[in-house]
């Protein structure tokens, strides 16, 4: 062979080489970090956890060891929580707790008391999902929402009147997940995570090099094993209302759990399933809700108020997107 | 006039036919790879007559094919052999032009080949409805590479003496197809 | 017989260029695919049209399904054509597609099947 034909021959060679490379190079951009699943279950929920990176199997443990602190403070079905003592006692002096219900209130005003975390006795008449699920009897239902709203907050402490209760519900998902994601960003080692409680769900870093924004699919609200579209999320938080999670029929209607604090009935602005985006877990499961009952219309101030997007499903199956959230329809 | 273009182009194309037939004998279904990938033997037929009667010389051969797909293997398979065969006619024709100069039938053949099998694999797509099978890509490219590589190293061997020999149509020394004369 | 010293010497610089070319779509190819994931769909395509989806990883046991004329094998662990009407048996021989991504096809038939890891769809679920 002649010169000309062995120096083109190295040329081939070497680009050939160089495009491997590159591929070669890509694919391991691409390449997931090694990840760590487990799933369990709390606060009446399954807890889904994908932690990516080196310590993710280390790490993987204290994310439900802090669900479960949580679950013992926050839940008023624990009897040594801090709920269950305030709504036991009336009062309660806790930094934390009194800085949470403070959040909740906060959001209670701003969406003109349709979202109450003192609706506790009135979620109990319903009872959904217990033995004695149904239409609440008038004369105890009125007598349970009167309490709505008699709360004060002072400081530290909180006090509520005697026939309120507080429940958290409606926030306790999304919180378990703000506090499970901070605590793996602060973590060495973890490049990123998605946690998923119960419908709630957070997320932040990258599965692998390259910087790839996470998928979460939403549920269809009239069919189960389908999806309505895929949200394509660098970071944040999500959490769905629907009024398919608990409900019972009676009558050829629906009665759903998710009631409107000014009426003690389920709400029914047309929507049959709302779902939040934003940057604090808590406020997407509490905006999810207060959405929900408010309605499309009177959500767009509040949603804009907190920063948030929004995916409505209504009646008649039409979906709506509000914000900057990337969402596929399906 | 007429009947040595039947005899000639028929003879070649029983040819290509006992190639294929050969082959699949010789090779069972390869796993892992989609429909239509093989060594693709009968190739070397088509290159011949288009190297030798240009594009219509390669077309009477693909159509021979398709129609012995046709009737063996029903109108699926025939739609396979069709674009196959016309992909790789394509290609075949635009380097022939060049072959001598540019290209050798090592090229041309693994060019061929290729193109063989992404037309197939193209309308077996189709006829499914399924883009995966796209993915078959990435392994039919490297098979195509290897068995283009084989038939037409093969070809560039013993083209010389076909030459030599002659056909139906009176080759010059350059086998420049422009330059042919019709016997 | 020739060495291939001879063949070498015949070879062109537009072969080199072909035979590059081919190479490097092929590993750009396979560069770009890289799904791993332990939960699969398998998707059915019957006459170029979606036929029906069969999560994989739902199954206690295995299920069968007949498609037109080709019988499918639905396991946890993969999809395999049993048995097909048809003449070359590609889709037969093909064995157990495994992966995300792995398709196979009974092309006479006209039914496909295509894996998709569930974990490519969707990372998570809110509900």
């Amino acid at each position: 062979m002649n010169k000309k034909r062995v120096v083109s021959l190295v040329i081939v060679l070497t680009v050939t080489v160089l495009c491997l490379g590159a591929g070669l190079y890509s694919y391991s951009r691409a390449k997931k970090f090694p990840m760590s699943e487990k799933n369990t279950y709390a606060m009446g929920t399954i807890v889904s956890q994908k932690v990516y990176g080196d310590y993710a199997a280390k790490h993987i443990e204290k994310g439900n060891l802090l669900i479960n602190t949580l679950e013992d403070t926050i839940s008023k079905n624990v009897d040594s929580s801090a709920v269950s003592e305030l709504n036991k006692n009336g009062t309660l002096t806790h930094k934390d707790t009194a800085e949470l219900i403070s959040a909740c209130e906060e959001l209670s005003e701003a969406s003109d008391g349709a979202f109450d975390v003192t609706v506790g006795k009135v979620v109990d008449l319903w009872d959904f999902g217990g033995d004695n699920e149904g239409i609440p009897e008038k004369k105890a239902l009125e007598k349970a929402l009167s309490a709505v709203g008699d709360i004060e907050i002072d400081g530290d402490t909180v006090k509520i009147g005697n026939n309120a209760e507080v429940d958290l519900g409606a926030v306790g998902k999304g919180l378990a997940c703000d506090s499970v994601i901070s605590l793996y960003r602060a973590t060495e080692g973890i490049e990123g995570a998605i946690v998923s409680v119960g419908g709630s769900v957070g997320c932040f870093g990258s599965p692998n090099k390259r910087g790839d924004s996470w998928r979460i699919a939403v549920r269809h609200p009239r069919s189960e094993n389908e999806f309505l579209g895929v949200l394509t999320l660098k970071e944040g938080f999500v959490s769905t209302s629907g009024d398919y999670e608990k409900y019972f029929m009676y009558d050829g209607e629906r009665y759903h759990h998710i009631l409107d604090a000014r009426t003690g009935y389920p709400a029914s602005s047309g929507l049959i399933s709302v779902t939040v985006i934003c940057d604090s877990g808590f406020l997407s499961d509490a905006l999810s809700t207060a959405c929900f009952i408010l309605g499309r219309e009177k959500s767009l101030e509040l949603l804009e108020k907190y920063n948030a997007s929004a995916i409505f499903v209504d009646e008649e199956m039409n979906v709506t997107t509000v914000g900057e959230a990337e969402f596929e329809k399906r | 006039m007429k009947s040595k273009k039947v005899a000639f182009f028929g003879l070649l194309g029983a040819l290509s036919l006992v190639l294929g037939f050969f082959e699949s004998v010789m090779l069972p279904e390869i796993p892992f790879l989609p429909p239509g990938a093989k060594l693709g033997l009968s190739n070397l037929v088509t290159m011949y007559a288009s190297a030798t009667a240009g594009f219509t010389g390669g077309l009477y051969i693909v159509f021979i094919k398709t129609l012995f797909a046709l009737i063996t293997r029903g109108t699926v398979a025939a739609f396979m052999s069709l674009c196959g065969g016309l992909a790789s006619l394509a290609v075949l024709c635009i380097m022939l032009k060049k072959e001598g100069s540019l290209f050798s039938f090592f090229g041309i053949g693994v060019a061929s080949a290729v193109m063989h099998n992404l037309g197939q694999l193209a309308a077996a797509c189709i006829v499914t409805g399924t883009a995966e099978l796209l993915n078959y890509g990435k392994y039919l490219l490297v098979f195509a590479l290897v068995t283009g590589s084989v038939t037409g190293t093969a070809l560039l061997l013993i083209m010389p003496r076909l030459r030599k020999i002659g056909g139906l149509y009176k080759i010059n020394n350059e086998n420049n197809i422009k330059e042919m004369e019709k016997v | 017989m020739k060495n291939a010293k001879e063949i070498l010497s015949k070879l062109k610089k537009g072969d080199f260029a072909v035979a590059l070319v081919t190479l490097f779509l092929s590993a750009l190819l396979f560069a770009l695919s890289f799904s791993q994931g332990e939960k699969m769909t398998a998707r059915i395509y019957y006459n170029g049209e979606s036929y029906g989806t069969v999560n994989l990883y739902e199954l206690s046991e295995p299920c069968q399904l007949t498609v037109g004329r080709c019988t499918l094998l639905f396991e946890a662990d993969g999809v395999t054509f049993l048995s097909s009407e048809c003449e070359d048996r590609l889709c037969i021989n093909r064995g157990k597609l495994t992966k995300a991504g792995d398709t196979m096809a009974c092309v006479p038939e006209r039914v496909s099947v295509v894996l998709k890891a569930e974990k490519d769809e969707a990372d998570a679920v809110v509900f």
